[in-house]
């Protein structure tokens, strides 16, 4: 139905997607995966008629049910492709925070499209109504049909918000975006997508801004469209896992190559390139072995018998842990509400462990490691904490470095800090130095990283340094927060090398925070799993995966 | 099953509360600037008494004057006092224009008339502003030729580079002096003539508003550029909206949204211009008697004319506050 | 040699005709305390309203005096009043911007309670009330607008130091046990320098057009003291005789305040494509 032929695509400097050739068959849901750089959106985008206009497509052609849509070197048909855009073809974002029009009603911009595409879309309705005997005419008449007409349009719309399983449609279709949260925006966006029941739907990522439940309800969603609809769907995904759930065919690709193309099952369990094996690997997922420091750890354990775990010294013990905030703090009349982000845990971080910690997003994970380090105000219960100054690891490798210093600074200052607070711990200039190249190379970084600048390293790198700069003060504890998130998964599965590692060699405790229980599963010792700030079990890692009690937390290993 | 709608009712009472506290921190600054504006002039090093009767003055005149001015008072009772008058909307009296032998010229009286020249000239540049700024930052924003889109930029730097009072000048030469378009001079009073005064009166506009234009343009135009690049716009194509509809149905009523607060933050600035431009066009307008009174050291009219002027401002900055919020859906449910 | 001829290459073109059409009227200023081509009192009676010539490149006003000599004087008064505006408004801006930025709390509300009120006034108005209560003159000239003009670099710095004080890389030296002031000073600071500067630029320009103003309105700089508004003042009276009279002081404030906006697009592009 779709035939891509040799498609390559430039922005200012080289090709981003070189010499791309597939098809889509008829109601086929072909998958295309890949890191970011990799040229899966852009072919995207592409294919849309979306792409930006600095982009040139150098060589290839796209064709849709035989007819030429793109050809190189031809300047693209914009009267063509408005005619095929929404109708024939249409796009589902990542962004469903952005993707849709913050200051028009959620209906409206349903309704556009049926707008944008009157003449064919309600053309058969229009001669039906031709048919009744009291067509009126004059202005009156005309006005009385486009009233009609609006009324026929509103109830599409409504039946299509219904389609894609959101309830009391009424009131959705005349909210505003912000008003609906991130899943219902997504499903917004799929009834824009869906409503005229076009033959190819392109779904770029469309859950990944999304939590674990509602990424679900969203497959599930796209897998019935497919199925009831007949059309095909492009869907394009950074996540192996989800491209197996979801997919008939898979492509990967790299450096804007296509390195590998067949049947899902296929792949996975035959994959024939090297960098589709690397990638399936570097999946966090159950089905990779793993042989970490941790079980080593435990294996040493085992053989000192059972019962050991209990002697082994709680480093940080929280008993009935509350954190809450005050809403309109500020405001001048305005009472000021408490909202409670964490309730009564009570939890224990032992020495040199690997806690997981793993929830949605604004399940009060954050907020929690957050009171552990002092750095909230509003906490009820008791923190006993027996580690000096813990550290801190972020998720967003662009800000938590300071930009304006050089690497070699940047390592430094905990020293320099250190040496402050304690003039017994003070080092000299040329220690100082040393152990900053010492920690340098501890984290898999050349001396020449020394007098760079963050801008000029990758996420990867940038991490490297974090983890560096909060371990090289010998912490008894850090506290990952989602420090892997940010990154590809090759990338991922590299820091997370780097951690246990680390964690072996300094037996520094860790705090690891996501919302990945795949990335917790590699790297924690115990995992504790919360939701709406509360803690709903905590156990061994291989326990709770094999038996896991409570319901929540079987949805999360879906 | 995520559910989250706002309640229409919970919305309404949101915006109620923001109204009261808005009214309320609006009172409070206009307090606050009453007590600036009326502190400012008891600082004033050297005596209003001696000022007004030289040196020469015995200490009984000296001290009847100053009793028969309020000025054995202390502060805050002078300022309650004076505030409390200028509510009922007694000004006082000026210190240097006497109406008649025995009594001196009631501010009020002074200002009267020449308020209203003031105000119609920002009206008139802040219609002017609106009026061609933004269709010319649509028109910016939208062009893709490269050499209009330079031309643009660098009449807008140039344009934004002219004091008003040089602009001024400028009109009075080629409108003025060259073309004779009008006579400089030849100002016509609003009660004689309200649409001769305004037609007299777009000249002075005209050089308040050139620079504002240049600057709102700009700000529009590079509002709309931002705005372009956002993913809504992105699925506003992909729904197969054509490029003009693109702009005017989603683009622009998102990139005016800060627009009206930026035109509402001019407006401080175009009723000072006009203050300075009355100066260059001899316009009978506020301007002219706050210079004068400057240098004449005739504090209650000071006094008065700046908590004038700086009750306007405030006023609009508090209704430009509460139309953006009506008009930006988003704000209501922050 | 080389390294000069690297460092122009480096940088766009805003910056470089910001920077020598700045130039260019700063070393003018600066040699006019040392020499004019005339005398700026010397009337001639035979020479009076000449038009532009080579050797009156300006022309002449109502006394004969040459108008290049006198407004090179303006230019440096201009420049030494406006410099010395931007120094005490951006440095009271830094150092209030900063404390109250990222301590926040009752200080900031009252501080920021006091700015608004004082950014209700019009700026030129509130100046105008300063040199009301003080007089005219160089000195209350610059005083006035520098208090005028501070309010708008404490927003500035504040709202920059609002937004990194929660910043990963801060909420970090803080658990490393970094000292406050060491934070707000060696941290946070160098990362507001691009944004400070593009508004010093910008606070040039609106020094020029104030003092220049107050000037041309005759509360400001006062004579013996040259000033561009007051020579434009003068010279509007002889606007159909001698329109060089007046286009020349005020062609002259449109140079540099042009020459400033240029220089701070210019910034604010060099830093906008380092990111």
């Amino acid at each position: 139905m779709i035939k891509i032929k040799h498609l390559s695509v430039a922005f200012d400097g080289p090709e981003v997607v070189k010499d791309v050739s597939f098809e889509i068959g008829d109601g086929e849901i072909l998958g295309v995966v890949g890191e970011s750089g990799s040229g899966k959106s852009v072919t995207a985008l592409t294919l849309m008629g979306l792409v930006a206009e600095t982009a040139r497509v150098t060589s290839g052609e796209i064709y849709y049910d035989d007819q030429l849509l793109l050809e190189a070197g031809v300047p693209r048909n914009t009267a063509l492709y408005r005619e095929y855009q929404g109708q024939k073809m249409s796009m589902v974002f990542q962004e469903p925070m952005t993707s849709l029009n913050p200051t028009m009603k959620v209906g409206a911009q349903v309704e556009e499209v049926l707008i944008l595409h009157d003449r064919q879309g309600s053309s058969y309705e229009t001669k039906k109504e031709a048919k009744t005997p009291e067509a009126k005419n004059g202005l009156a008449g005309w006005h009385q049909r486009r009233l009609e007409e609006k009324e026929r349009r509103r109830a599409r719309v409504l039946g299509a918000l219904r389609g894609v399983g959101l309830r009391d449609v009424e009131r959705v279709y005349d909210c505003y975006p912000h008003q609906l949260s991130g899943g219902m925006r997504q499903r917004v966006m799929i009834a824009m997508a869906v409503i005229l029941h076009p033959g190819l739907i392109i779904a770029d990522e469309p859950t990944t801004a999304l939590d674990v439940t509602v990424q679900n309800q969203i497959i599930d969603l796209l897998k019935k469209i497919n199925q009831e609809q007949k059309n095909s769907l492009l869907f394009i995904t950074h996540d192996l896992n989800l491209a197996r759930r979801l997919c008939d065919r898979i492509l990967v690709m790299q450096d804007g190559c296509i390195v590998e193309e067949g049947i899902t099952e296929e792949i996975f369990s035959d994959p024939r390139g090297d960098y589709t094996k690397k990638l399936i690997s570097a999946v966090p997922g159950r089905t990779g072995k793993k042989k970490s420091a941790h079980q080593k750890l435990k294996e040493a354990q085992g053989k000192k018998g059972d019962g050991k775990k209990q002697e082994l010294k709680p480093l940080v013990e929280v008993r009935d842990l509350s954190v809450s905030y005050r809403e309109n703090a500020n405001s001048l009349f305005g009472k000021t509400i408490k909202k409670t982000v964490v309730q009564n845990a009570t939890f224990d971080l032992y020495e040199g462990e690997i806690l997981g910690l793993v929830g949605e997003s604004g399940c009060g994970k954050t907020t929690l490691s957050k009171a552990i380090l002092g750095l909230n105000k509003m906490v009820e219960g008791s923190i006993v904490h027996h580690s000096n100054s813990p550290q801190m690891v972020f998720q967003d490798p662009y800000s938590s470095l300071n930009p304006s210093k050089t690497i070699g600074w940047l390592l430094q200052e905990p020293l320099r800090a250190q040496g402050i607070l304690d003039p017994s711990k003070a080092m000299t200039e040329k220690d100082r130095v040393a152990a900053a190249y010492d920690m340098l190379h501890k984290v898999g970084l050349k001396d020449k990283y020394f007098t760079r600048r963050p801008s000029q390293l990758s996420g990867g790198q940038r991490q490297r340094i974090s983890i560096g700069q909060a371990l090289i003060t010998r912490p008894g504890l850090v506290i990952a927060d989602e420090p892997v998130s940010a990154l590809d998964v090759t990338i991922q599965a590299q820091i997370l090398d780097l951690i246990r590692s680390l964690q072996e060699e300094l037996k520094t405790a860790f705090l690891f925070i996501s919302h990945d229980i795949n990335v917790i599963y590699q790297v924690s010792d115990r995992i504790m799993v919360m939701k709406d700030g509360k803690i709903l079990e905590i156990g061994d890692t291989e326990e709770i995966f094999r038996n896991p009690k409570d319901p929540y937390t079987k949805e999360l290993l879906r | 099953m995520e559910y989250y709608i706002a309640e229409g009712d919970s919305i309404r009472r949101a915006g109620m509360k923001y109204l009261v506290k808005k009214i309320v921190t609006l009172i409070m600054t206009l307090f606050l600037v009453s007590v600036l504006a009326f502190l400012a002039f008891q600082i004033i090093p050297g005596d209003v008494v001696t000022s007004i009767l030289g040196t020469e003055a015995t200490p009984e005149r000296e001290e009847a004057l100053r009793k028969e001015l309020g000025l054995d008072k202390p502060p805050v009772v002078r300022y309650f006092r004076w505030a409390g008058n200028v509510l009922k909307g007694d000004f006082g009296e000026s210190y240097r224009y006497s109406k008649n032998m025995n009594q001196m010229m009631p501010v009020a009286e002074l200002i009267g008339d020449k308020l209203p020249v003031t105000l119609l000239l920002a009206a008139i540049s802040m219609v002017l502003i609106a009026v061609i700024a933004i269709p010319l930052g649509v028109l910016w924003a939208r062009t893709k030729n490269r050499f209009l889109d330079v031309v643009m930029n660098m009449g807008s730097q140039t344009a934004m580079a002219i004091p008003s009072f040089f602009l001024g000048v400028l009109v009075t030469y080629l409108f003025g002096i060259l073309l004779k378009w009008f006579s400089p001079g030849g100002y016509v009073s609003y009660r004689e003539n309200f649409w001769g005064c305004v037609r007299y009166l777009i000249f002075p506009a005209i050089s308040v508003a050139i620079p504002k234009i240049a600057m709102t343009a700009r700000f529009l135009r590079n509002s709309m550029l931002t705005e372009s690049g956002s993913d809504y716009v992105r699925t506003a194509y992909s729904k197969g909206a054509s490029e003009r509809r693109v702009a005017y149905g989603h683009v622009l009523r998102n990139a005016m949204m800060p627009v009206v607060t930026f035109l509402g933050m001019i407006v401080a600035e175009i009723v000072a211009g006009s203050i300075v431009v009355e100066q260059v066009f001899s316009l009978p307008g506020i301007g002219k008697l706050l210079i004068s009174s400057i240098s004449t050291r005739d504090f209650p009219v000071v006094e008065i004319l700046i908590l004038y002027i700086t009750f306007v401002v405030i006023v609009v900055y508090f209704l430009v506050d509460v139309l953006y919020r009506v008009i930006d859906p988003r704000i209501s449910n922050k | 040699m080389k390294k000069v001829g690297a460092w122009f290459k480096k940088q766009n073109a805003y910056f470089l005709v910001g920077l020598v059409m700045t130039g260019l009227a700063v070393m003018l200023g600066i040699l006019s305390f040392f020499w004019t081509p005339f005398s700026t009192t010397a009337m001639s009676a035979a020479e009076r309203f000449h038009g532009p010539s080579l050797r009156h490149l300006f022309g002449t006003d109502n006394f004969g005096r040459d108008i290049f000599s006198r407004v090179m004087q303006g230019i440096g008064t201009t420049v030494i009043v406006s410099s010395l505006i931007v120094v005490i408004s951006a440095g009271a801006g830094i150092l209030i911007g900063a404390i109250t930025g990222y301590f926040g709390g009752i200080l900031d509300e009252i501080i920021m309670r006091i700015t608004d009120a004082i950014n209700a006034f019009p700026s030129i108005l509130l100046a105008l009330v300063v040199i009301s209560i003080l007089g005219s003159g160089k000195q209350n000239v610059i005083f006035s607008l520098g208090i005028v003009f501070a309010p708008s670099y404490v927003r500035i710095v504040r709202s920059e130091f609002i937004r990194l004080r929660d910043a990963d890389f801060v909420c970090r030296a803080r658990l490393m046990g970094v000292k406050k002031l060491r934070i707000l000073f060696v941290h946070i600071l160098p990362n507001i320098w691009s944004v400070f500067w593009v508004s010093v630029t910008i606070g040039f320009n609106n020094a020029i057009l104030a003092e220049s103003g107050m000037s041309y309105l005759g509360i400001g700089v006062q004579p013996p003291d040259a000033s561009l508004g007051k020579m434009l003042s003068d010279a509007q009276g002889y606007l159909g005789r001698a329109p060089w009279y007046a286009l020349a002081p005020g062609l002259t404030i449109v140079w540099i305040v042009l020459g400033f906006s240029l220089l701070s697009e210019g910034i604010r592009r060099k830093e906008a494509g380092k990111r």
